[in-house]
């Protein structure tokens, strides 16, 4: 029967319940429980998002997010679309095994600047796919601090994965040689003092001034105006914080997990996104001096001064990579990755995947966090 | 089916799939080849387009089931190109 590709509308629903149940029934591994796609064509998760959905005959076989957005690339204004949350029959039923080439085929047709984030870490049908697609791919670097070594030690899901292993996390949290092994390798160390700071109750026009005053700077970012960060972290959701300091911000989140598959039951916070005039390259305001890790400084201070047990943040440019090491953090694994497509890339051009301004504020936002 | 043809698609199918090329033949197919999954029939698909310098279109995708149907269909696109 032959498949088209259609916009979602409210009498797909029960067809996207079944959808969804079939790939729950049909799936294995860690990805499973993110393969559902949304049971209402407006989720209201995001502005700007449009819901496609692969049909055949009275059944859904597979569909994909676009979020339109606003991007500066070194400080020209583009749109671009965010490809979000592709899922296909094929990954439970080989029949439909090349839905998702036309799943992006379709989305490249709508808007061919096009960018995947996320997706799990490089193993992943997504991005094994995308890079076939000669999409340019980079993977974001992910940070972490341990503030409370015994809590990280009982609680790090990610790496407690086996009985040995656990035996010895256990040992080293009870016995305190974990915080000892971790203080002398510098994972728990201190942060330096931040300069003046203010937790701001909304983004409004100083938030303005902040992107005016720096999207020039940046290879890539998406677009983070007052009226753009209102959207994606409003004033009346408790979770989000804005820590405003040195002509820049950071918004945190300070999370208790629970049960969760990689921080168990640790107090997390991140820093999910942030903004900061970059100074100029070689200069001291582009180092230890400069804007960025005054914003990280002071976002790390606040997240200790509430009694977090771990930190972590993805970041994609050298300068805030550079200022989160200065601040104590050390890089682990990442599965973040970001995918540009062809059109996309070319629009970027030669500018190093260094220089793009990308974190976990972009794409499907703070979640799971 | 031109040899050449059947060769080159027998040697990126082998590369894809991670098997040795003497163990396909034009009857090799999902069934027959335990590694060539939903992900690595995507791959396939891919890496031909990329060889070959052609798409396929949807139903050309989904149409083929062994590597001589591949190969059949491969060299009828490049005799119409």
């Amino acid at each position: 029967m032959a498949l088209a590709i259609v916009p979602y509308l409210p009498g797909h629903a029960g067809a996207v319940k079944r959808f969804n149940q079939r790939l729950a029934v049909g799936s294995k591994g860690p990805a499973a429980e993110d393969w559902q796609f949304p049971e209402k064509p407006d989720p209201g998760w995001m502005p700007g998002m449009q819901l496609w959905l692969a049909v055949e005959g009275h059944e859904v076989r597979g569909g994909y997010i676009l979020r339109r957005q606003v991007f500066s690339v070194a400080g020209e204004t583009h749109t671009v679309a965010h490809y979000r949350l592709p899922l296909s029959e094929g990954l439970v039923n080989r029949a439909y095994a090349t839905l998702a080439i036309r799943l992006v085929r379709d989305a490249l047709e709508r808007e061919p600047r096009l960018y995947a984030l996320g997706m799990g870490g490089w193993d992943r049908p997504l991005p094994q796919m995308l890079k076939r697609m000669n999409w340019r791919m980079a993977a974001v670097p992910f940070y972490f601090k341990v503030l409370h070594a015994y809590r990280f030690l009982r609680h790090i899901r990610a790496v407690r994965s086996s009985l040995p292993r656990r035996v010895a996390f256990d040992a080293a949290a009870f016995s305190g040689i974990g915080w000892l092994a971790m203080k002398l390798a510098g994972v728990t160390r201190p942060t330096a003092a931040a300069g003046p700071m203010d937790i701001a109750a909304r983004f409004t026009g100083w938030a303005d001034a902040v992107w005016e005053g720096c999207r020039e700077q940046y290879g890539m970012a998406a677009w983070r105006d007052a009226t753009t960060l209102e959207q994606l972290y409003p004033a009346d959701n408790p979770r989000f914080l804005r820590v405003r300091t040195a002509g820049g911000w950071a918004l945190l989140l300070d999370t208790q997990m629970h049960g969760h598959k990689q921080f168990g039951h640790m107090r997390v916070g991140t820093i999910a996104d942030c903004l900061a005039p970059l100074g100029p390259e070689g200069t001291p305001e582009s180092g230890a001096e400069g804007a960025p890790a005054a914003v990280i400084r002071a976002a790390t201070r606040t997240l200790e001064d509430r009694g977090v047990d771990l930190i972590v943040s993805n970041q994609l440019h050298h300068t805030w990579c550079g200022a989160l090491e200065e601040a104590g953090f050390r890089q682990g694994p990442t599965n973040f990755l970001i995918a540009l497509s062809p059109a996309l890339a070319a629009l970027v051009g030669a500018r190093a995947d260094r220089e793009w301004h990308i974190n976990r504020g972009d794409g499907d936002g703070p979640i799971h966090l | 089916m031109k040899p050449a043809v059947f060769e080159q698609v027998r040697s990126i199918a082998a590369d894809v799939l991670e098997v040795e090329g003497r163990h396909l033949n034009a009857d090799s197919s999902p069934e027959t080849i335990e590694t060539w999954d939903s992900v690595r029939h995507l791959n396939l698909v891919l890496a031909l387009e990329e060889s070959f310098g052609f798409e396929f279109s949807p139903e050309e995708m989904d149409g083929v089931k062994s590597i001589g149907q591949i190969a059949a269909l491969v060299e009828s696109k490049a005799s119409r190109a």
